[in-house]
């Protein structure tokens, strides 16, 4: 009961960012890029509910606008490493051998090389925007995938059902979706939600060092590079958009907690 | 008691008068006070010929030259130098040198001395191009030195009080290059103590510096702390004396601070906006234009600079000899913007791409806001970010649209900038533009050559209007030069081409 909490919790804060995200215009009436050189710095105001920003926009607006970009972002970057780990854990589990071995070994490759570095070289190659966090994240992010679902497997392998299933002459290729996939994916969903929060937290880090999403669109990373300048007077401007972070992130923590009890059940 | 009296008077008379003589001697002999610089960049070299600002400061403390800069910024003085006389064909420069400099290692200056620095100043790969006019430069005796310059060349005096014209002893005191470069000697009046690179790099007092009394500091230290605040808060906590360029969104709060004093200097400087002209659509005078005008200047001013910069009217920036403030520029104008749009051939708008420095926020904020102007009149700019190493190699290999630039100025005759900035002979393709005005190009040549201040002064209008028509580039900003101090701190003071003199500055 109290599991199945944690998850409705979870999933409500959630959904109400994403919503909020999805019907921003008519939340608030202000554009989030559009600058406003008479009103900037603003304190909080009835106007402006979190003041505005040193080009006049809309504090407010762009924390939701930028939810979109992030979120987005966030689970998108997770789809690709989520369906490649999850696919190459099955096969270097349930093969075993030479393919274990050279799978494991790139494995232990990425495992060892700094995100960051990569990701910076990437934007580099590709120039800074979506395309580059996407690219970047998804050459790492599979690999803890990979690694759960064949731990999985490898202990799945010797169970009475799937021995079963080889007895009876089924494919492989069978036993591995039918039978094999719905037993060894639960760990990996809950694993999925925190990645989403370091998919969010590695977009922000781009996007504070000035790598991310290109200016002005409304993103928190830039979001609090921008507002760092102003952190002795204004140290709102920095930190709301930390606090979405922080938010996002303890919605999906709750998400995945309540997953964990719901799927062991 | 009268005679007391008398006598009293007297005796504070003598004492008066021996006070006088007494304390500039006493000031020289005991230099006090450890002084700490934090700053956002971190000292690289002190090759004069490879300097940028992150060294150059520093390395003035250590060099001299034969003039320097005055405190307006608009002429030079005799420094190294005590006089000089030129021949009637204005060809031969003929220098006294001072006989009193010694440099840090003991050993006095002499005209050899001078004759190597120069030679190897306008052998120089980085600043060398300042010495284009100088043919040769001769020694005929210890404190005589003779510049013959190829041609007719007025800026000749501004060149020699630039820092790449800084004198060192002859043959680097018979170390290579390197090794001399590592552990300078130099006539200033700080000699370099310890560099830990990435950290701070100290300088001491020169005990046989040549001005009586200076310095009255007996150590500067620059310290490197990247992050402005950090900086902001280690001024206010007293742990540091000057905060070399605190971000202009900082000022207000430094400004409010009791024990804090803010400089705001004017400057030789200037921000543009480049455009490359062998992109097609900006090639077209009349897209350059339409950019130009969409500038909305004062927003950046007040976004970027809190208010404390001037919109640019000239390429030359103020305070370099034969700026014009009359000279209209370009400014911003809407309405312009389109009609000069409506006469080019992209009537129905166009798309752009700006590239700036990724991580800069003065480059993002000006970005945001031209981005947000050309909106209105039809140009949709994106904006590319890029390392900033990786960004200065894109504008110089002029694979970008357009992108934010800057300069300022070194010495204070404008033909440094105009050369660099314009010219074929500046090397730079025009500051990587690809422009080429041959009339631009010959008023240059016209002002460098001719001696006459009438002559140059309407040279130098002629080109100053003529690339603000061609909207060469856009001129965006002046900004000031920043510096806050403990009110510890007296005597500090930053000159229109960017320089300081540690000697004068005292602490307690």
């Amino acid at each position: 009961m109290k599991s199945s909490k944690t998850l409705y919790v979870g999933v409500g804060l959630l959904s109400a960012l994403v919503l909020a995200a999805i019907f921003a215009p008519l939340i608030t009436s202000f554009d989030p890029n559009e600058p406003d050189y008479v009103n900037t710095l603003l304190g909080p105001t009835s106007q402006h509910w979190l003041g505005t920003d040193p080009l006049g926009r809309d504090v407010f607006t762009r924390l939701i606008y930028g939810a979109r970009i992030d979120l987005a972002i966030g689970l998108l970057a997770v789809v690709l490493p989520f369906i490649i780990g999850v696919s190459l854990g099955l096969l270097t589990g349930w093969r075993g051998g030479k393919t274990d071995s050279i799978i494991m070994r790139v494995v232990d490759t990425f495992i060892a090389f700094p995100f960051y570095v990569l990701a910076i070289a990437l934007v580099f190659i590709f120039g800074p925007g979506i395309k580059s966090i996407i690219i970047a994240i998804t050459l790492v992010g599979w690999v803890a995938y990979c690694r759960i679902v064949r731990a999985n497997v490898l202990v799945a392998k010797e169970q009475d059902y799937i021995h079963a299933a080889r007895l009876t002459g089924l494919p492989s290729s069978r036993i591995l979706r039918r039978h094999m996939l719905p037993n060894v994916i639960s760990q990996s969903i809950v694993f999925a939600m925190s990645d989403i929060v370091l998919s969010i937290l590695a977009i922000v880090s781009l996007g504070y060092l000035g790598l991310g999403v290109p200016v002005p669109t409304a993103e928190w990373g830039s979001m609090i590079q921008e507002g760092q300048g102003y952190i002795s007077e204004q140290w709102w401007l920095a930190t709301l958009p930390g606090l979405m972070v922080v938010y996002v992130g303890f919605s999906l923590s709750l998400i995945g907690d309540g997953l964990v009890a719901r799927l062991e059940r | 008691m009268v005679s007391r009296k008398k006598t009293l008077g007297a005796f504070f008379a003598a004492l008066t008068v021996a006070a006088t003589v007494l304390v500039p001697l006493s000031a020289n002999a005991s230099p006090t006070g450890d002084l700490i610089f934090v700053r956002s960049q971190d000292f690289a070299t002190f090759d004069p010929d490879l300097a940028q600002n992150d060294s150059l400061f520093i390395q003035q403390q250590v060099f001299e030259g034969l003039y320097r800069g005055t405190k307006d910024g608009k002429g030079v003085e005799p420094w190294l130098a005590k006089s000089h006389t030129t021949s009637k064909d204005g060809l031969t420069w003929t220098f006294k040198l001072r006989t009193d400099v010694k440099f840090s290692n003991g050993s006095p200056l002499t005209a050899a001395d001078v004759k190597f620095s120069l030679d190897r100043a306008t052998a120089g790969t980085g600043w060398g191009f300042i010495n284009e006019a100088i043919g040769s430069v001769e020694a005929p005796s210890t404190d005589t030195v003779v510049i013959k310059t190829k041609f007719q060349w007025a800026p000749l005096l501004a060149d020699l009080a630039c820092f790449s014209n800084s004198i060192m002893p002859k043959d680097f005191g018979g170390k290579t290059a390197a090794e001399f470069f590592k552990d300078p000697i130099g006539t200033g009046a700080f000699v370099f103590d310890k560099w830990t690179p990435g950290t701070e790099i100290k300088l001491v007092a020169n005990k046989s510096y040549w001005q009586p009394g200076k310095p009255y500091l007996n150590s500067v230290t620059w310290k490197y702390v990247a992050d402005d605040n950090t900086r902001e808060f280690m001024l206010k906590g007293g742990q540091a004396d000057i905060n070399e360029e605190p971000p202009a969104t900082n000022i207000k709060s430094l400004q409010a601070a009791p024990n804090i004093k803010v400089g705001i200097f004017p400057a030789a400087a200037s921000n543009y906006l480049a455009f490359n002209h062998k992109v097609p659509a900006l090639s077209d005078v009349n897209v350059r234009r339409a950019i130009s005008y969409a500038v909305d200047r004062a927003a950046i001013n007040k976004v970027v600079y809190s208010g404390l910069g001037t919109p640019s009217n000239s390429f030359l920036p103020p305070g370099v000899n034969y700026y014009d403030k009359n000279s209209p520029g370009v400014q911003f104008d809407l309405k312009k913007a389109a009609a000069e749009l409506a006469k080019s051939k992209y009537k129905k708008g166009l798309k752009l791409e700006l590239l700036i420095r990724g991580g800069d926020k003065k480059q993002e904020a000006t970005a945001s806001i031209l981005q947000a102007s050309l909106k209105k009149i039809g140009i949709t700019m994106t904006i590319k970010a890029q390392e900033p190493s990786v960004q200065r190699v894109t504008q110089k290999a002029m694979e970008y649209e357009m992108t934010i630039t800057g300069w300022t100025m070194d010495i204070v005759d404008p033909d440094q900038l105009l050369t660099f900035g314009l010219t074929p002979e500046g090397g730079t393709s025009a500051y990587f533009t690809n422009y080429n005005n041959k009339k631009v190009n010959e008023a240059i040549k016209k002002g460098q050559t001719n001696v006459d201040p009438k002559v140059r002064a309407a040279a130098y209008t002629f080109v100053q209007k003529q690339v603000a028509d061609d909207a060469f580039m856009a001129f965006t900003i002046n900004p000031p030069y920043l510096y806050a101090w403990t009110n510890k701190i007296t005597g500090f003071f930053v000159n229109p081409l960017y320089s300081y003199k540690m000697e004068d500055v005292k602490k307690g």
